[in-house]
């Protein structure tokens, strides 16, 4: 009986075989939905005052080189790239979501690979694959340890997107399998990020997947360079998974790997809130547009599953990192949101921060609570968070909307026509509509040359997003 | 107060006048060790793929090399000076705390005293916070920490880095907490290398070196982190240790020191088998030769067993972690050596590959040694080694206090002639004499960073 390859070297293998031609047409085209996405969230990302401090920052310690800096003219060294791309799409709450392995891994992944692809001079078509392998080999190894990883106290995209984003720099090297292995074994000793944030609020999470992004990157560097990393990096008695989670379930690393991909069960997230809020949100859209009047509400009660019991649920964000995080305040500001403005309802970054300076929102969202209902639990799945939003009005009346699958979920997927449409909208006066279109267009071809410089090409306006 | 908090509060009030004597003095010994190692780090295989990688990704090039002539920013520098002086299991140990704290402590804070150049004074009231921060979290923590799969050097040496760095960028006690916020999101590095082996350990004090340069600059732009990251439940102490003491950090910060029980190494191996190799050598410098040996028994404690018990290295790394390979080799270096012998990093890559030695470290066992176990201590690992000889006859030996732990120290004499002999090959004796008469006064000299030039 021949052995078969451990759990990592079996991620290498399938990473060193992805390519382009050879992949699904459907993974190939939820691809170029990803990418649309994140060009997308990044636009909104460029002049947050985080990324400010962070550029201030890293300023001493960046060095000139091949990489640009999105939606600029700088370009730095890769791994500084990486980081700087990975805050400005990474830090809005508004980017694709694996809801089971309960991780980010677009913001994690792109920014590595477009950054060592610019370095490299890749074909497009070698930085599609090299991003599929990332995303793939990300969200398998969060399957893997989910949810006691995340229990523990780890952020997922931080921990785990070192593995994915190291996968992609290491393809994008033109490392084999045993050197993408030793990336990956290089990178597990920067697997770090905890979840602390969403208790006592902070900006560090805005910088876990810069931070884990340019650490794969350097990781893929330093094996590109000859160094080795342990061969099972990822399920040895003193790896990763033991180290960082409670359970290893290493089937859901190997199971259908190369056939099945989970890159095809993202979330898209029509807000920028927690993937794990948007059920509620779109409930309490539903009310308010069924004739639920905000004023006339005097509670709300919000089901929802166990495990975002304690990190997801508290009414009373402390700042802009916690109100992006909270239940409560999500489904506050939709009630409020909905009944003043046009469709669509559309919850951005400033929307949070200007809903923390309304007094009326943070009173709506302390009347509310969430309780764990076995109804929610149960529809609930490894792809997305289910919720039903019961409102008690003033009159005494009770109005309830269960949303099961929200929208930008696998089962109920935004099209490629709603990305483009988004795009369009998030970039009003700040890109010209011809020439996103032809951004867009441009994007569809990987294998055009030139197609990584055309895509970091895209420039913003001045102008508040 | 919060033990972050508390932390952040004992660093930003520490001067070298409140520290014990005890403390001032053993310092500059600390640091004339660092850069001993330093010394004959630079010429190491790792080191050279290290460096080709940190060197095209460097920003403007404002901090030393260690024996380089060369420059880098200040990140990349702190991270080749960790991986130069920290990747060969030659360096300060603490043992309660399970890690290596000068490695990671030092590289930051020079890189940072020389971004801001600080004074000397100013550096060792720096390194003295960060040690004392780095060792009080690690023993918060340990051995639960260690037994997950976490290497303490790194996960808890960036908290020391970054608070070592800090210091020297002038950040306040807000501004610490902060740094500590930071560094909770940056404390990563596993020992799976104890097991399959692999270069990924020689990275691990200059990744969290950098890392704690890193975010000292991130907060000195005034970027924020959770104010109990350290301690909050789900802060990096319960993320990453079963077990966790918060009282451990607070209890006595400031009065008590617990980097006085810190250990340097007489060999180039893990602190936890320095004594087996005395007892080794000490069982041949009497009349036994490797070929006269049957076979050899460590009597060990538990906390060694499927760690550093490995007996068949697959690289030197792992002959470094390997108490059978590291007597076995003993033996035979030994009556090779002029007294008193020093097992070098060197040896361990001559001889990983060595029929000889890998045969009798094949007949090299460790046992749980009751009495070892109990004769253990959060400052000290004792061993005991027993020679079977092919004539059946048995010699014994067991060290209770290996030179090098804290109640029997290497000197800073000694230290200081440790760094003549290895230095010797990349400085004249008077540029030596001259280097260790600053590092001797090193709380005089206005600019921490003559020691780097």
């Amino acid at each position: 009986m021949t052995q078969r390859p451990s759990a990592t070297q079996h991620l290498a293998d399938f990473a060193a075989a992805v390519q382009h031609d050879t992949l699904p047409h459907k993974v190939r085209a939820c691809l170029q939905t990803l990418l649309i996405d994140y060009f997308r969230v990044a636009s909104l990302g460029t002049a947050t005052p985080w990324l400010a401090k962070l550029r201030a920052g890293l300023q001493p310690v960046t060095g000139p080189g091949p990489a640009t800096v999105l939606y600029s003219d700088e370009r730095v060294d890769v791994v500084r790239a990486a980081y700087l791309n990975g805050v400005i799409a990474g830090s809005l709450e508004w980017d694709d979501t694996h809801v089971g392995a309960m991780l980010h891994p677009g913001v994690t992944v792109w920014p590595a690979a477009l950054a060592v692809g610019e370095m490299t001079g890749a074909a497009g078509t070698e930085i599609i694959a090299a991003v599929a392998a990332g995303y793939e080999v990300m969200i398998r190894v969060g399957l893997s340890v989910q949810p006691s990883h995340f229990r523990r106290g780890f952020q997922s995209t931080a921990t785990c997107g070192v593995f994915g984003a190291a996968v992609a720099a290491a393809k994008l090297l033109g490392l084999d399998a045993t050197g993408i292995r030793n990336a990956m074994g290089i990178a597990g000793s920067s697997a770090a990020g905890v979840t602390q944030f969403f208790l006592s609020g902070s900006e560090v999470k805005r910088l876990h997947a810069g931070r884990a992004s340019s650490a794969g990157v350097e990781a893929a560097l330093f094996a590109q360079a000859g160094l080795s990393g342990p061969p099972d990096v990822l399920e040895g008695r003193q790896g990763f998974a033991h180290a960082l989670a409670d359970a290893f379930d290493e089937e859901a690393i190997r199971a259908g790997l190369g056939t099945d991909f989970h890159i095809l069960r993202l979330q898209m997230k029509a807000h920028a809130l927690s993937a794990r809020v948007l059920a509620a949100v779109e409930a309490a859209e539903r009310l308010v547009r069924r004739g639920v009047a905000p004023e006339s509400i005097a509670a709300v009660e919000i089901g929802v599953p166990k495990v975002i019991m304690g990190r997801l649920t508290h009414n009373a964000p402390a700042d802009l990192q916690q109100a992006q995080m909270s239940a409560p305040f999500a489904v506050a500001m939709a009630l409020t949101f909905t009944a003043e403005r046009p469709l669509p309802l559309v919850i951005g970054v400033t929307d949070c921060a200007m809903a923390l300076a309304r007094a009326e929102i943070g009173a709506l969202s302390r009347r509310i609570t969430c309780v764990v209902d076995p109804a929610i639990e149960a529809t609930s799945t490894t792809e997305y968070v289910s919720a039903r939003v019961s409102v008690m009005l003033h009159d005494g009346t009770r109005h309830e909307q269960v949303v099961p699958v929200p929208l930008g979920a696998p089962d109920r997927p935004m099209t490629t026509g709603d990305l483009r449409d988004r795009f369009h909208a998030v970039t009003q006066g700040r890109i010209a509509a011809a020439a996103l279109d032809a951004w867009i267009e441009a994007a569809a071809h990987p294998q055009r040359a030139g197609w990584g410089a055309a895509l970091m090409a895209l420039r913003l306006r001045e102008g508040p997003p | 107060m919060t033990a972050t908090r508390s932390l952040a509060a004992f660093a930003a009030g520490l001067t070298l006048e409140a520290l014990p004597d005890s403390i001032r003095t053993l310092l500059p010994t600390l640091m004339v060790d660092y850069f001993r190692a330093g010394s004959i780090g630079g010429r190491q295989s790792w080191v050279a793929k290290a460096h080709s990688v940190l060197d095209t990704l460097s920003g403007p090039r404002r901090c030393a090399i260690l024996f380089s002539g060369r420059k880098a920013d200040p990140v990349r520098a702190a991270y080749e000076n960790g991986v130069i002086a920290g990747s060969l299991d030659w360096d300060d140990s603490h043992i309660a705390a399970i890690i290596h704290p000068g490695i990671v402590i030092w590289p930051a804070a020079f890189a940072a005293a020389e971004l801001t150049g600080a004074s000397g004074r100013r550096l060792l009231e720096a390194a003295a916070a960060g040690y004392e921060c780095a060792i009080r979290i690690g023993m918060s923590i340990q051995p639960d920490h260690s037994l997950r799969g976490f290497q303490g050097t790194p996960t808890c040496g960036v908290f020391g880095a970054a608070i070592a760095a800090g210091l020297l960028l002038g950040l306040d006690v807000d501004g610490l907490q902060n740094v500590l916020g930071l560094a909770a999101s940056y404390a990563s590095g596993l020992s799976q290398f104890f097991i399959s082996g692999s270069d990924v350990k020689r990275l691990h004090a200059g990744k969290a070196s950098a890392a704690g340069m890193e975010v000292a600059l991130l907060a000195q732009a005034g970027l924020t982190g959770p104010p109990d990251a350290i301690e909050g439940a789900q802060g990096f102490c319960c993320a990453a240790s079963d077990t966790f003491d918060p009282a451990i950090i607070t209890d006595g910060l400031g009065e008590r020191f617990w980097l006085e029980a810190i250990s340097l190494k007489v060999h180039a191996g893990t602190v936890r088998l320095q004594a087996a190799i005395e007892a080794i050598e000490a069982i041949c410098r009497q009349d036994v030769a490797p070929r006269d040996i049957a076979r050899i028994e460590i009597g060990v404690p538990r906390l060694l067993i499927g760690k550093l018990t490995w007996n068949a290295p697959v690289d030197q790394q792992q002959a470094q972690m390997s108490a059978p390979f590291a007597v076995a080799m003993t033996a035979f270096l030994t009556h090779a050596r002029p007294v008193p012998l020093i097992v070098g990093i060197d040896d361990f890559g001559a001889m990983v590959t060595d029929p000889a030695v890998r045969d009798l470290a094949a007949r090299t066992a460790c046992v749980f040694d009751a009495a070892i176990d109990a004769a253990m201590t959060k400052e000290v690992v004792p061993a005991r080694v027993t020679v079977t000889l092919r004539d059946g006859r048995t010699r014994d030996q067991t060290v209770m206090r290996p030179k090098g732990c804290p109640d029997n120290r290497i000197t800073g004499a000694e230290v200081r002639d440790r760094y003549r002999l290895m230095a010797a090959p990349l400085r004249t004796p008077a540029q030596i004499e001259s280097w260790l008469a600053q590092a001797e006064a090193v709380h005089l000299l206005p600019l921490a960073a003559d020691l780097m030039s």
